[in-house]
């Protein structure tokens, strides 16, 4: 790899205390996302994908706790030593996320051109009115017709792909170095998935951003990743080239895994 | 919450003993002026009021009455609700279209002024009177919530079970539906004294309700009401023991409320 | 929204009617009747009485003069108060715009303060201070309305002479100030009634609007603020909030009742002349036409005020604006 190390996790444990006990959601995680990577992060439900993801974002739940020996390095930077503030700074501008749910994850009673435009007002834009015309560029951008009548929409007038859009514009507003993306297109019908999935590709082309897939579709993993993590049960058991994890994987686990994906045409 | 329940006992349990506890007769008038309106002191702990009247026995006293009043009130309100709202749920059709509108007439006039409106009908009343009256005014708001319960009760499976056996409905009623309402019910009750405690106080303190010289905490106030300041302990005992009271009745209903609501039923 | 709107208002008529009906219903079925009192005086006699009831129309049948009030009410006579020896509709006139004042007044307030403090509890969820302020709301919740006005009165009043006590003006020298020395006036002597109900609203207010907004918070949007780069202010105030204010006017709808019945003896007791305290006085009077008068505006009162907080909680959620 001849890119620089952007993100390096370096034992990553994630705690959920509750009244019924403590579950540890991420067992000691441990990789690297270079710049411009796309990197993958498989699993089935429940095995802490999605923890992870939060974790790297800290915007966790407020019963989780992340470890005292863990590490998580950004651009340089120890993420887990900074205070509130400096994460903030951080978060929608280097580091962004696309949220799975484009119905919940959106404000309901806010216009979605205001959502959008709030990423630029909340990173150094003055004027509300050029926030505003920045939000509107990158709804077209991301495809939405007529994105500057639609700006003045409310979610709920909005249909399932194009809420996604609109979580995808505002995760790139900020033209962010790492994006993160948790199961962008599980919410979404078969034909909007793969238009959403070609619009994630043009724009990581266009923006060479690192971008970090949370999915359980390989499907997703096999469009556009080049390399791919398999986890399980809070762990990773796999790292390896997509080409590698397809065809000869290591772990019994991930050979698993891909047996259960359905095909057209095996006899399995 | 133990600490709201101990409180409740100890001032049923002083209403209770009321004869054997309170040093001086709660109607003695001692013929000499010069008990009037004296500050708390070692004989008079909690002072005497403008006819001489010891107010400690009074309040004593006047745990009785207020306590008394309020508890069976609300029994009455909540049997009358309850058989109401029973019926109007269960019988569905017009019987319940009709019931709900007087429920809703009833609830859109602020309490008050309907007990006013039946104390200008009947003039001063007895302290059985009163029960009647907060009683009478009390079972809208339990009827419309037991209603919504036994409509959700009616569609359960073992009550649907029941009738398919060939039970008649009225034994379906009272063996299947009617239990399911207890949990609901002690809550709703328990919240109600709460209310009914402060109500009447307010109306025996407007000279409506408990007629002097029987003691209510709410008539012990009404003696100094001209001038609260001067005679701050003809206020201030009975009017602690008011918010004592309430307060720990308002913590077990809480309590109580949050024990029932989360299991059995699912509000979202 | 039209069809809406049209349903609600004649559900709110509804109401209305039934409630006139049943008021005149418990007040005509009372033993004795509006002259009952004179009775004791010698110079009254039978034949006397007979003539006033004749006069008024109480002797006539029950249904007779449900029909006559009715009518009556439609043209907007609401009949003689004989205690005040004015028409009840005089008497409305008066009092009405003043509890209005009071009510208004102590809603706005209240809200306010319940708004600001039910938010900032809700930022400040699990600390020491929230917790604190938590438990002193239901404590003030706890103090019967006529408590916490003598308390009022007790305080402020009697001992720093700071806001005037009693009444709506000052009795002597109200009339030869100018309209701005008058309104000020008035202003001074809302101050401790209107505060009084205001403190009782906010706490109420508080407690359900701190649920809403903590219910609020573990919503998937807050969520998708704080990934944008939203401090915990914003995300609160900005995202959290607004979802949580339609619940609140429903709320307020639902307060109604109660600041009406708190009303009745904050007016009471601070000799604020509205309509709570007539109330008080007309029962003490046997003065049915202006009891039922009472209940009549009190209901009035809520049914429209509850039928507004709907339609505004209506239309403040866009998801429920039918868009043509």
């Amino acid at each position: 790899m001849t890119a620089p190390v952007l993100l390096d996790v370096r034992d990553l444990v994630v705690t959920y205390v509750s009244d019924a006990g403590a579950v540890r959601a991420v067992d000691g995680v441990s990789f690297a996302v270079h710049a411009g990577e796309t990197v993958a992060l498989v699993g089935e439900s429940g095995c802490g994908k999605t923890s992870v993801a939060f974790a790297l974002m800290r915007v966790m739940a407020p019963g989780a706790r992340i470890g005292a020996g863990s590490r998580i390095t950004f651009d340089g930077a120890d993420l887990l030593a900074l205070d509130e503030r400096a994460m903030c700074d951080l978060r929608g501008r280097k580091i962004s996320m696309i949220f799975q749910e484009p119905a919940s994850a959106l404000n309901p009673v806010m216009k979605v051109g205001a959502q959008v435009a709030e990423v630029a007002l909340l990173h150094g834009e003055r004027s509300k009115r050029a926030a505003w015309d920045r939000a509107v560029a990158m709804l077209d951008r991301t495809g939405i017709a007529d994105a500057a009548r639609r700006a003045h929409q409310y979610p709920h007038e909005l249909s399932g792909g194009m809420r996604q859009r609109v979580l995808i514009a505002m995760a790139l507003m900020m033209r962010p170095a790492l994006v993160i993306a948790d199961e962008p297109t599980s919410a979404l019908d078969v034909t909007v998935q793969a238009q959403i999935l070609d619009l994630l590709r043009d724009l990581q082309r266009e923006t060479g951003m690192a971008v970090l897939f949370i999915t359980h579709d390989f499907g997703v993993v096999a469009e556009l990743c080049s390399r791919a993590m398999v986890m399980r049960a809070g762990r990773i058991v796999e790292d390896a080239p997509v080409d590698r994890i397809f065809h000869a994987p290591a772990d019994p686990y991930t050979a698993e895994l891909l047996r259960a994906v359905p095909r057209l045409t095996a006899d399995r | 919450m133990k600490f709201a329940a101990a409180v409740l006992v100890l001032f049923v349990v002083v209403a209770v003993a009321a004869p054997a506890i309170a040093p001086h007769d709660p109607r003695a008038t001692p013929q000499s002026e010069t008990q009037k309106n004296l500050p708390p002191s070692g004989a008079h702990p909690f002072g005497t009021d403008q006819y001489s009247r010891d107010v400690l026995s009074r309040v004593i006293y006047g745990a009785r009455v207020s306590l008394g009043v309020a508890v069976v009130a609300v029994m009455l309100a909540l049997t009358l609700g309850a058989a109401i709202g029973a019926v109007a749920g269960y019988a569905g059709g017009w019987t319940d279209i009709i019931c709900m509108r007087v429920v809703d007439a009833m609830l859109s006039v602020p309490r008050v002024l309907l007990l006013l409106v039946l104390v200008a009908s009947t003039g001063p009343l007895t302290v059985g009177g009163i029960i009647v009256l907060l009683g009478c005014t009390g079972w809208p708001g339990t009827s419309r919530l037991v209603r919504g319960e036994v409509r959700l009760l009616k569609e359960r499976d073992y009550v649907l079970a029941s009738r398919a056996m060939g039970t008649p409905e009225w034994r379906v009623f009272v063996l299947h539906v009617l239990p399911g309402l207890v949990p609901q019910l002690l809550v709703t009750g328990t919240l109600a004294l709460a209310t009914v405690i402060p109500l009447e106080a307010g109306l025996s303190f407007l000279g409506l309700g408990v007629q002097p010289p029987t003691a209510s905490w709410g008539n012990i106030i009404s003696d100094a009401a001209e001038r609260p300041g001067d005679t701050w302990w003809v206020v201030l005992f009975p009017g602690l023991a008011i918010v004592c009271t309430v307060l720990a009745v308002n913590t077990i209903g809480e309590r109580l409320r949050e024990r029932i609501d989360p299991r059995g039923r699912s509000r979202t | 929204m039209r069809r809406f709107l049209l349903a609600r208002g004649a559900q709110a008529l509804a109401v209305i009617a039934l409630v006139a009906t049943l008021a005149f219903t418990l007040v005509h079925l009372a033993p004795g009747d509006p002259f009952a009192a004179s009775l004791d005086d010698p110079t009254n006699t039978a034949a006397l009485h007979a003539q006033q009831m004749h006069r008024w129309g109480y002797d006539q049948p029950l249904p007779v003069q449900y029909l006559k009030w009715l009518g009556n009410l439609a043209r907007g006579e609401f009949g003689w108060s004989h205690s005040r020896n004015r028409r009840v509709a005089d008497v409305l006139l008066e009092t009405v715009p003043r509890t209005f004042l009071l009510m208004g007044a102590a809603l706005v307030a209240g809200v306010l303060a319940g708004l600001a403090l039910g938010t900032w509890q809700a930022a400040r969820r699990g600390t020491p201070a929230e917790r604190a302020s938590g438990t002193l709301a239901t404590a003030v919740l706890s103090v019967p309305e006529f408590l916490v006005a003598l308390a009022a009165l007790a305080l402020p009043a009697a001992r720093w002479h700071l806001f005037p006590v009693s009444g709506i003006a000052d009795p002597a020298m109200h009339d030869s100030m100018s309209a701005i020395g008058r309104a000020w006036d008035v202003t001074r002597h809302l101050v401790l009634p209107a505060g009084t109900l205001a403190l009782l609203t906010a706490a109420g207010v508080s407690r359900y609007h701190r649920s809403a907004m903590l219910a609020m918070l573990p919503e998937e949007f807050v969520r998708t603020a704080r990934a944008k780069g939203a401090g915990e202010y914003t995300a609160v105030v900005r995202h959290a909030l607004r979802n949580a204010l339609g619940p609140l006017i429903t709320i307020v709808g639902l307060l109604l009742p109660t600041l009406f019945g708190g009303a009745v003896f904050v007016e009471t007791i601070f000799s604020w002349p509205g309509v709570g305290r007539m109330m008080v006085e007309a029962v003490g009077g046997n003065d049915y036409p202006l009891v039922l008068a009472g209940v009549l505006v009190g209901s009035v009162l809520v049914v429209l005020g509850s039928a507004l907080a709907d339609v505004l909680s209506a239309l403040a959620d866009p998801r429920l604006r039918i868009e043509a």
